[in-house]
């Protein structure tokens, strides 16, 4: 067909709507080829599905690798089903695989922190050292989980407050307790921040250490609108 | 009359909290419960009102600028109530009867 240049207002009317028909179509055109993606994701949800069935009423026939390929298979996929995986073996290599690699790449960082660290704190840096292939935070929760079993050097550990950490094995909670009050001993009391300056912890584990010494009975605390402060245990001692 | 003396916790900021640990609550209000009695007898005073509880220097500690919460100086007299050494004067728990010693005693 002939190509008419036209000049003007017209011309430049006629170019724009000739590129919307183009954006149109490549958007069609990717979102007819996604649904064609998920109809044949669907297939093999539905399968795995059936696979995970069958499995639970073969229990014990099928061998342990077996379900561990399965599982690989299932997290390729996006299909998480703990509900009915966890009854067959508690894991699977690839977050095996991975909590070995953290531990080894976070005892360093540990160490050099005071053994202890945010899970939040651990998500960034094994992130931005990776660039690519990132970390979800399901993996990395999943991973950390099973370091306790792996008897790794680095474990996970869930405050009463939800808040998740990674210690290193020897590192250990009451010598950070009795520090923690020896601390707000010597200099009368101690808000959360303020521990955190004075040990260069973040404020969030120092706060935990706060509320783990109260919860033993060493402390007590003071709320106030200025924030929440805490004491020595007067009322037990006196 | 002289002077009342405040017990030591009075000056101590925590003891204007709440505490959440269980075994220092217990004996936090231990302290509140005897020092709400002391005081009463000691300013020959019976009725207690709760809308001024709160700025009396009972509850209120302005040399430290601490306060009792509203809802700490019920959970005080609840405390009181239980070894019958309050009683409520009206139903909206507004006003209350505080008895050096408790029925049973007198």
């Amino acid at each position: 067909p002939q190509k008419s240049i036209r000049t003007g207002i017209g011309g430049i009317e006629e170019r724009l709507q000739q590129k919307h028909k183009d954006t149109d179509k490549d958007i069609t055109q990717a979102f007819q080829d996604l649904s064609k993606l998920m109809n044949k994701a669907e297939e093999m949800v539905k399968l795995s599905k059936n696979l995970t069935q069958k499995i639970k009423d073969k229990r014990g026939e099928i061998t342990d690798d077996e379900t561990v390929q399965l599982k690989s298979y299932l997290l390729s996929l996006g299909v998480a089903d703990p509900v009915t995986r966890e009854t067959h073996g508690s894991g699977d290599t690839f977050y095996k695989e991975l909590a070995r690699q953290v531990s080894d790449v976070m005892t360093q960082p540990l160490q050099e922190c005071g053994g202890i660290m945010p899970l939040s704190d651990v998500y960034c840096r094994m992130n931005r050292a990776r660039g690519v292939e990132m970390l979800s935070p399901d993996d990395l929760v999943n991973a950390c989980r099973l370091m306790s079993i792996m008897r790794l050097e680095c474990r996970l550990q869930t405050f009463e407050s939800g808040v998740m950490v990674l210690h290193l094995q020897e590192h250990s909670e009451d010598e950070s307790l009795q520090d923690t009050v020896c601390r707000v001993e010597s200099t009368g009391s101690l808000s959360a921040d303020e521990l955190a300056r004075l040990i260069g912890l973040s404020v969030i584990l120092s706060r935990e250490r706060l509320l783990a010494a109260e919860r033993k009975g060493e402390l007590c605390r003071d709320d106030t609108a200025e924030g929440l402060r805490f004491y020595r245990n007067l009322f037990m001692t006196q | 009359m002289g002077n009342f003396e405040f017990p030591w916790q009075y000056n101590f900021p925590p003891f204007f909290t709440l505490q959440p640990n269980a075994d220092t609550r217990r004996k936090q209000l231990d302290a509140w419960r005897s020092l709400v009695l002391d005081y009463h007898r000691h300013n020959k005073q019976y009725t207690l009102d709760i809308a001024e509880a709160q700025s009396s220097d009972l509850f209120f500690n302005k040399s430290i600028n601490r306060k009792l919460s509203l809802e700490s100086i019920n959970t005080v007299l609840e405390e009181l109530r239980k070894t019958e050494n309050l009683e409520w004067k009206d139903k909206s728990k507004k006003q209350c009867m505080i008895m050096w010693r408790s029925p049973a005693e007198w």
